[in-house]
C-alpha cells in the first residue's frame, strides 16, 4: 500500500465509530433500566406497603409488631362493610349486563352501518372515557336534581351503565374491526338470514371481545368512587364510598385489608379481560 | 336454445360517481366453466358479487336459470361462493363449516353427515373433518372452502380468485383439479381471475373485462388467436403491435406497415382502404431464417425437412435453394428481411428483437430452442428473414 493512500481520510476511523456507538448503547441501557425501576417503585411501593401493613398486629400504621390476619376476620364481621359490598356487587352486576348489551349494539351500529350524524354519535359515545370523573359526577347529580329524581341505588346503576357503555363499545368495536367482513357474507351465501348469521357467526366470533368488555365494565363499576359518591343516596353506599367514610375516622389496618382485597379482585378481572382480548 | 345458467342484461353498477360495471350483457351457459378475466378494478368481482346478491345492480337485470333475481337476498339464491380469503368460520370445525349450508336448508342430520363426508372426499380431505381452519394450510383451506360451497349442490358456483393466495406450483395443480371437479359435478362455474394463463387453462369461455366494460367474450383459443381489440391482445399473452394502413380489403386484407406490405386477418372487423389500423402478431408465431442459400437436405438453420417435403410435394430439391424463395412458396405467408437488434437466451426460447427492412419498427420474436442448437442461434446484427402465416397477424381497430 502506498503512503499517499494510507493518509487519505476516506472514512470515519473505525475505532472512534465503535466507541461512539458503544457509549450511546451503554448510556441507553443503564439509564433506561434505572428509569424503569424507579417508575415501578414509585407506582407499586405504596401498594406493597399497604398490603404488608394489612397483616400488621399493631393498630398504628407504620409500627410493625407482628403478623396477624385479624383485620381480615374483623372485616368479614363488619355489617356495614358487608352491606356496602352487597350494593357494590348489585350495581356492578346489573350495570355490566345492561352496558354490555347496549355497548355491543352501539359497536355493531357504528362499525356496520352508515347513518346521518354517525360521526357526532361516535364522538359523544366516547365522552365518558375522556372527560374527568368529577365533571361526569357533577353533571349527573345536577341532572337528577333537575328532574327531581331521588338518589338511590338505581341512580347509581343508571350512571354506571352510562359510563360503562363507552368502554364496552371500544373493546367490542376493536374486535369487530378485526373480523373479516366476508365471514358474514359467507354465512348469507350459505343460506343464513341476518339473524342466524348474527347468532351463529358474528356473535360467537365477537364473544371474547364482549366478555372482556363486560369484565372491564364490572371492574370499573366496582372501583368507581367519584361518580358514585355524588349520585348515591341513603342505602346505596358502595364499597369505595364506605371505605372513604371509614377513613374519616382514622386509617386502621382494616382499611388496608379491604383495599388489598379490592386490589386483588380488580387485578384478577383486568388480567382475565386482557387475556380474552388477546385471543 | 336452452335457458342460460346466468344472464346479465344491460347491467350497470355505480358506486357513487364511479362506474364499476358498465352496461354488461352476458349469457353463461349451463354446465359451462366461464371466466371473468381482467386487471384489478375492472369490475369482474363486482359482477360476481351482483350474481351472488351481495350487491344490487344500479341498472339492468340479472337472471339465474331464467328467473329474475332482483330483490332476492343472497341467502335465498341458488348459488354459492368460494371467497378469495376462503372466509371459513374460524370457530367451527371443518365438518361444521361444510355442514353449515345444509343445516340452513333443514336437511336431516344423517343426510348432512353423509353429504359432508362426500364433499370432503371430493376434495380429498376427509381426514381433516375435526380440525379447525387455523390448523390447515392455505391449499387445504381452499379445498374446504370449495367443499363447503359444492356440498349445497348450487345451480351455479361463483369463485372469486380462489387460487390467488396459493404459491405458483400449488396453483397450477389446483387449476387442473378445479377443472376436473367441475367436469365431475357438472355445475356451472363462474370464475373471477386476473391471471390470463389460469383463465386460458380452465375455461370453456372467457369474458375479458376492462374499466367496467366487457371487451370480448369467447373460447380461450379464439380470444388468444383473434383478440377483438388492442386491450385484449395486450392483456392476454405478449403481442407485437405494428401500426399500418389498409390497402385492399378481403378476409385477408393487405396492410402497409413500415418496410413492407403484408397480408393479415381482418376477422371481426369491416375495413375500408386507407384506414389506419394496428397489426397484432404474437412473438411465437414468427419464425426466423438465415439469408442466402441453404441445402434443405442438411437441415441447416432449422428448416424442417418434413415441412419442406410437403411443400415440395415429396420432392425436396437437391442442392442449394434460396431461403426467401423457399419461404414464399407457402401460400399466404409473409416474408420480410430484417436485422437482429437483440438476442436473449431464456431457456425454453430465445427472444429476438428484429428490425423490419431497415426501418425503425421492430418485432419481438420467440423461437423455441429445439435440441441444443446453440450454434445456430442468431447474433446481433445478423441479416435474417422473418416469416409468419398471414392469418396469424390480426388487424385491430384502435
Amino acid at each position: 500500500m502506498s503512503a499517499a493512500a494510507a493518509t487519505q481520510p476516506q472514512t470515519i476511523p473505525f475505532p472512534r465509530q465503535m466507541f461512539g456507538h458503544n457509549l450511546r448503547r451503554t448510556f441507553n441501557k443503564h439509564v433506561l433500566t434505572w428509569l424503569a425501576v424507579g417508575v415501578f417503585l414509585f407506582l407499586y411501593l405504596p401498594i406493597i406497603v399497604l398490603i404488608i401493613y394489612s397483616f400488621n398486629a399493631n393498630r398504628v400504621v407504620g409500627v410493625w409488631t407482628g403478623f396477624t390476619t385479624d383485620w381480615y376476620v374483623r372485616l368479614f364481621n363488619n355489617p356495614l362493610l358487608a352491606s356496602a359490598f352487597r350494593v357494590s356487587i348489585w350495581v356492578a352486576f346489573w350495570s355490566t349486563i345492561i352496558s354490555t348489551i347496549l355497548g355491543t349494539l352501539a359497536a355493531l351500529v357504528l362499525e356496520r352501518y352508515r347513518f346521518w350524524g354517525k360521526l357526532t354519535y361516535d364522538a359523544i359515545l366516547y365522552l365518558p372515557v375522556i372527560i374527568p370523573d368529577i365533571v361526569m359526577a357533577l353533571s349527573s347529580l345536577l341532572f337528577f336534581v333537575m328532574f327531581n329524581v331521588a338518589l338511590s341505588r338505581y341512580t347509581v346503576l343508571i350512571i354506571h351503565v352510562a359510563f360503562n357503555i363507552a368502554f364496552v363499545a371500544i373493546v367490542v368495536r376493536a374486535r369487530l374491526a378485526d373480523m373479516d367482513d366476508r365471514l358474514e357474507e359467507a354465512a348469507a351465501d350459505l343460506g343464513a338470514n341476518e339473524w342466524i348469521t348474527f347468532r351463529r357467526v358474528t356473535l360467537p366470533l365477537l364473544m371474547p371481545g364482549i366478555v372482556s368488555g363486560a369484565l372491564m365494565a364490572f371492574t370499573l363499576s366496582l372501583d368507581d368512587f367519584v361518580i358514585t359518591f355524588f349520585v348515591s343516596g341513603p342505602g346505596s353506599t358502595t364499597l369505595p364510598v364506605r371505605v372513604y367514610s371509614m377513613i374519616k375516622f382514622g386509617i386502621t389496618p382494616e382499611i388496608n385489608a379491604i383495599s388489598t382485597l379490592m386490589l386483588l379482585g380488580s387485578t384478577l378481572l383486568v388480567v382475565i379481560s386482557l387475556l380474552l382480548q388477546r385471543r | 336454445m336452452a335457458t342460460p345458467a346466468v344472464e346479465l342484461q344491460n347491467v350497470t353498477k355505480k358506486f357513487g360517481e364511479f362506474v364499476a360495471v358498465d352496461n354488461v350483457n352476458l349469457h353463461i351457459k349451463d354446465g359451462e366453466f366461464f371466466s371473468l378475466l381482467g386487471p384489478s378494478g375492472c369490475g369482474k368481482t363486482t359482477n360476481l358479487r351482483m350474481i351472488a346478491g351481495f350487491e344490487q345492480p344500479t341498472i339492468g337485470e340479472i337472471f339465474i336459470k331464467g328467473q329474475p333475481v332482483a330483490g332476492i337476498p343472497a341467502y335465498r339464491r341458488p348459488v354459492n361462493t368460494v371467497f378469495q380469503s376462503y372466509a371459513l368460520f374460524p370457530h367451527m370445525t371443518v365438518a361444521q363449516n361444510v355442514a353449515f349450508g345444509l343445516e340452513m336448508k333443514g336437511v336431516p342430520r344423517p343426510e348432512i353427515n353423509r353429504r359432508v363426508l362426500e364433499a370432503l372426499e371430493l376434495v380429498q380431505l376427509p381426514h381433516l373433518s375435526e380440525r379447525r381452519p387455523k390448523q390447515l394450510s392455505g391449499g387445504q383451506q381452499q379445498r374446504i372452502a370449495l367443499a363447503r360451497a359444492l356440498v349445497n349442490r348450487p345451480q351455479v358456483l361463483l369463485l372469486d380468485e380462489p387460487l390467488g393466495a396459493l404459491d405458483l406450483k400449488l396453483r397450477k395443480a389446483m387449476q387442473l383439479e378445479l377443472k376436473q371437479i367441475q367436469v365431475e359435478v357438472g355445475i356451472t362455474f363462474i370464475y373471477v381471475t386476473h391471471d390470463q394463463e389460469e383463465a386460458l387453462t380452465m375455461s370453456d369461455r372467457i369474458a375479458v373485462m376492462n374499466e367496467g366494460l366487457v371487451q370480448q367474450v369467447g373460447e380461450p383459443r379464439r380470444i388468444y388467436e383473434h383478440p377483438a381489440n388492442r386491450f385484449v391482445a395486450d392483456f392476454i399473452g405478449e403481442t407485437n403491435f405494428v401500426s399500418g394502413r389498409v390497402k385492399t380489403v378481403a378476409a385477408l386484407a393487405e396492410v402497409e406497415i413500415p418496410g413492407a406490405t403484408v397480408l393479415a386477418s381482418s376477422e371481426g372487423h369491416s375495413l375500408s382502404p386507407g384506414q389506419e389500423v394496428t397489426l397484432a402478431i404474437r412473438p411465437e408465431k414468427i419464425n426466423v431464417y438465415p439469408t442466402g442459400k441453404v441445402d434443405l437436405m442438411k437441415k441447416e438453420a432449422g428448416i424442417d425437412a418434413e415441412a419442406a417435403m410437403s411443400l415440395f410435394g415429396g420432392q425436396i430439391p437437391t442442392g442449394e435453394v434460396d431461403v426467401r424463395e423457399y419461404l414464399a412458396m407457402e401460400k399466404n405467408s409473409v416474408v420480410i428481411s430484417g436485422r437482429v437488434r437483440e438476442a436473449i437466451y431464456i431457456g425454453t426460447d430465445t427472444r429476438y428483437r428484429i428490425n423490419l427492412n431497415n426501418s425503425e419498427t421492430s418485432l419481438v420474436v420467440r423461437v423455441q430452442n429445439f435440441g441444443s442448437r446453440y450454434d445456430t442461434m442468431f447474433n446481433v446484427d445478423d441479416e435474417v428473414y422473418i416469416h409468419w402465416a398471414a392469418e396469424n397477424a390480426q388487424v385491430l381497430l384502435d
